[in-house]
């Protein structure tokens, strides 16, 4: 159970606080709505590239990181498919620092061209070092081409090419900027030894000043469903095997997205998980195998993934994947297994508001969702699925022709 | 409305004190003793077993890290699918984990379930039996993940440059495919009795420990009764000749970045130089905007990431630089590496850079206080490295006194350019 107050200035920014005063520390986690899913397809990456800009310095405050290091605080950011979030972390006796900086690039950034040059370099870097320079590192830019035609889930977070990156301009920074940077367009949760009245004399003085931008419509064209299986075969250097088939699931706002996740964790979560007893342990045909759901806001994938074993070909690998499937398409699970699933769902959650930090991301996430306060419903409705659900999942989603399979086989 | 004056910021508190809180040293109803923080908001555990079991214990570093992935895999009463499940269905985790020094079995539950999850967690420590079918499996499949590890310029980087700097040391031991290969069931199962004892170990206990708590965890451990010496620091023998500082490169033909390390043995926190040089290495290289960042990525952008930094382990310690670069730059970054090397040495770290880099340092010692499991992480050092109850208070108040003239000194001392070691793992030109 998390506890907060929610409260909206009048240029749209949402503000949520959770108190916490076991910690000396406030942290601030602001989610801007806008991911590589609001990209245009030929300048993909550009939502990620932009979140190193945001560090390049703001309009009165030339070095983001230099003052904040000062107050004893730390921060970082990430941008995935849906959203970008940025967060800091200080002594409480800070906060304001915190704001004061925060508050600076909401309002307007340095647009620095030696910024933008060095931050290309540095993401292309990212590129090379996360995706190009490691055994199995393009895995998924495959896997996103294969599964999706359509909706903008179809490239990743870092892009589709390094010459998207190397492409960009100062006026695509500036016209992104005014598009999804403004109040209206971000949450800002205030967590840890912080009270609702500092919060808000804070807010009014330096948030409420940023004007309001325009809101921003989205309209993304919806993937189409799937008619007939995808399979993809390449082949890299590497010293084995891999395979990953991928299943279009719901999103984050159905109800049916947690029988969905559930049934992801009995086929592949752990070491009790059937896809491990049975293909690592008693087949010996993997080395590793799991499966999850990506969880995006959007329809997303419920993934499979595995390493062979040495000798085992891809589609003895795929049958053996199959034939866990078909089962869970015949049987209904007993009540111990759907049980041991519900409770390393709750645990997870439970461990997960251990840390303050945590606590704030996934305040802000909930917030985006629609409502807050789904973060403290989430365990109900896990809660909820039942063995049927998780039958009548298996049988619409895990089918042939809502499939793409990717084998990932080593040069011979 | 009323607009805030955004160029002046806002005034600022130095850390100045962090609050170091000693564990509970509880003595179990058996006799041997366990250290217990009762702190946090959530209803769960966190139990760890700590054992003079890590990779410098054994002549074969994969021996220590195999026979502690082995303990799950089946005991006397249960075979490891039954294990797995027996864990699983309270919705626990199980973390078993090993450094140099050291090896662990930690386990995540829920309050409400921690009976039934100790009992597996105790069964496993004194019964596992090491079946060979479980072995074979585990070590075919940890080789493949050891091939695969090899073609990442990182890991063999990373891997070869401790075996370079620690080798004449308890750390230096090297090891390869051949290594894997070459393990025996009955070595594994002697390293399991020799170094996994109950009475022996390190035990602690942080989380929403209530007397029922602390209840359950002496019943469940009765029978263990204390050992002549107890828990105690390891003192593992040297490994491999000691080797002079040179320069590496290992060519990596398709690599598309090259992965750079360089730095030299050192010393243990024990050592008087130990905290002003986890000062110098943060200026170097141990924040975002540290000397190293702010040249090779953000003005040159050679790289995602680049870091430096002093680090201990039980009898030795070692300074590193560390980082991945394009391969068509690897040299320039290797000069500009270097030439930040020789700023250090020759040119005094401005006053406002060092308090920067002071008030950084306080800031992230107060957040690595912040938690129930962070705590019990600085609790855990303390034990692990024999380290005085003031530990936090002489860190702070070393952070706080470091001068200029003492980090030049220090650079004089500890970083000059022949003694230390490079190794370039890719390619130097395109």
């Amino acid at each position: 159970m998390i506890n907060y107050e929610r409260f909206t200035l009048e240029n749209g920014l949402r503000v949520l606080v959770h108190r916490d005063d076991t910690t000396p520390m406030a942290c601030m986690n602001i989610l801007y709505d806008v991911g590589a899913r609001d990209e245009e397809p030929e300048k993909t990456g550009f939502a990620h590239l932009f979140e190193h800009l945001m560090f390049g310095g703001s309009v009165n405050i030339p070095n983001y990181d230099t003052p904040l290091q000062q107050a004893g605080g730390e921060n970082n950011a990430f941008t995935n498919n849906d959203i970008t979030n940025y967060y800091l972390t200080l002594p409480a006796a800070n906060l304001e620092t915190g704001f004061w900086l925060e508050s600076d690039r909401m309002l307007s950034l340095a647009f620095s061209e030696k910024s933008l040059e060095v931050q290309r370099n540095v993401v292309i870097e990212e590129f090379k070092q996360r995706y190009l320079n490691q055994p199995y590192g393009d895995e998924w830019l495959l896997l996103r081409e294969l599964a999706y035609t359509t909706h903008p889930y179809r490239w990743a977070t870092i892009g589709k090419e390094i010459a998207h990156i190397e492409q960009a301009q100062m006026s695509d920074v500036r016209a992104f900027f005014q598009r999804f940077y403004h109040p209206a367009n971000a949450i800002l949760v205030v967590a840890g030894n912080v009270t609702i009245e500092q919060v808000k004399v804070l807010c009014n003085k330096w948030f409420a000043p940023i004007p309001a931008g325009k809101t921003v419509m989205r309209n993304l064209p919806p993937e189409p469903v799937q008619k007939e299986s995808r399979l993809l075969r390449v082949k890299r250097k590497v010293p084995a095997d891999a395979i990953h088939k991928v299943y279009h699931m719901d999103g984050r706002l159905s109800q049916r997205y947690f029988s969905q996740d559930l049934l992801s964790d009995i086929l592949g979560r752990g070491t009790s998980s059937r896809l491990y007893r049975s293909l690592v342990k008693d087949q010996a045909l993997f080395s590793e195998v799991n499966a999850y759901v990506t969880g995006n806001i959007d329809p997303g994938l419920f993934v499979v993934s595995g390493r062979l074993r040495n000798g085992v070909s891809p589609e003895q690998a795929d049958a053996a994947i199959q034939a866990e499937i078909q089962h869970l398409q015949q049987h209904l699970i007993d009540s111990q297994e759907l049980e041991k699933v519900k409770n390393k769902a709750e645990s997870s959650h439970v461990f997960g508001e251990m840390a303050v930090l945590n606590k704030a991301m996934s305040l802000a996430f909930a917030e985006l969702l629609g409502d807050v306060n789904l973060v403290n419903l989430e365990l109900e409705k896990i809660r909820a699925v039942s063995a049927a659900d998780i039958y009548r999942e298996a049988n619409s989603l895990l089918t042939e022709n809502n499939c793409s399979t990717l084998y990932y086989c080593k040069e011979s | 409305m009323m607009h805030p004056d955004r160029l002046t910021p806002p005034p600022m508190v130095a850390v100045e004190h962090v609050a170091f809180q000693e564990a509970e040293k509880v003595l179990l109803a058996g006799g041997i003793p366990a250290y217990v923080l009762r702190l946090g908001t959530q209803e769960i555990l966190r139990l760890e077993f700590i054992f003079g079991a890590g990779t410098a214990s054994h002549p074969n570093p994969l021996v220590p890290s195999m026979a502690n992935a082995m303990l799950q895999e089946g005991t006397t009463k249960h075979t490891a699918a039954e294990i797995a499940d027996g864990i699983d269905r309270f919705g626990a985790f199980l973390e078993l984990d090993f450094d140099k020094d050291y090896a662990s079995v930690t386990l995540y539950t829920l309050k409400r379930y921690f009976s039934q999850t100790l009992d597996w967690v105790v069964e496993l420590l004194e019964e596992s039996t090491f079946p060979e079918p479980e072995w074979l499996i585990m070590q075919a499949n940890k080789l493949e993940k050891f091939r695969i590890n090899c073609e990442k310029v990182s890991f063999l980087a990373g891997k070869q440059f401790q075996e370079m700097i620690l080798s004449g040391t308890p750390y230096g031991a090297h090891f390869s495919e051949k290594d894997y290969l070459g393990i025996t069931i009955e070595e594994l199962r002697a390293f399991r009795k020799r170094h996994y004892n109950l009475s022996d170990a390190l035990i602690l206990l942080c989380g929403w420990a209530d007397d029922e708590v602390i209840k359950t965890l002496s019943s469940a451990l009765v029978h263990v009764s204390p050992s002549v010496d107890g828990f105690k620091q390891p003192n593992a023998p040297a490994y491999g000749e000691l080797l002079k500082p040179a320069k590496h490169y290992v060519e990596k033909a398709d690599a598309i970045q090259s992965a750079i390390r360089i730095g030299r043995r050192l010393f243990t926190r024990h050592h008087t130089d130990y905290f002003p040089m986890k000062v110098l290495g943060t200026v170097l290289g141990g924040y975002f905007g540290s000397r190293l960042m702010s040249n090779i990525r953000e003005d040159k952008g050679y790289t995602y990431g680049i870091g430096a930094g002093a680090l201990a382990y039980v009898s030795e310690g070692w300074f590193y630089i560390s980082t991945e670069v394009g391969a068509e730059v690897t040299s320039d970054a290797l000069r500009e590496i270097y030439h930040e090397i020789r700023l250090l040495r020759e040119v005094l770290i401005p006053e406002e850079e060092l308090s920067l880099v002071k008030n950084y340092m306080l800031g992230g010692l107060l957040k690595s206080f912040d938690g129930t499991f962070e705590r019990m992480e600085r609790i855990k050092g303390n034990l692990l490295y024999g380290l005085p109850s003031d530990y936090y208070t002489q860190y702070t108040e070393a952070i706080l006194s470091a001068t200029p003239l003492q980090m030049r000194e220090l650079a004089n001392r500890w970083l000059v350019e022949d003694q230390l070691t490079e190794l370039v793992v890719g390619k130097q030109k395109s």
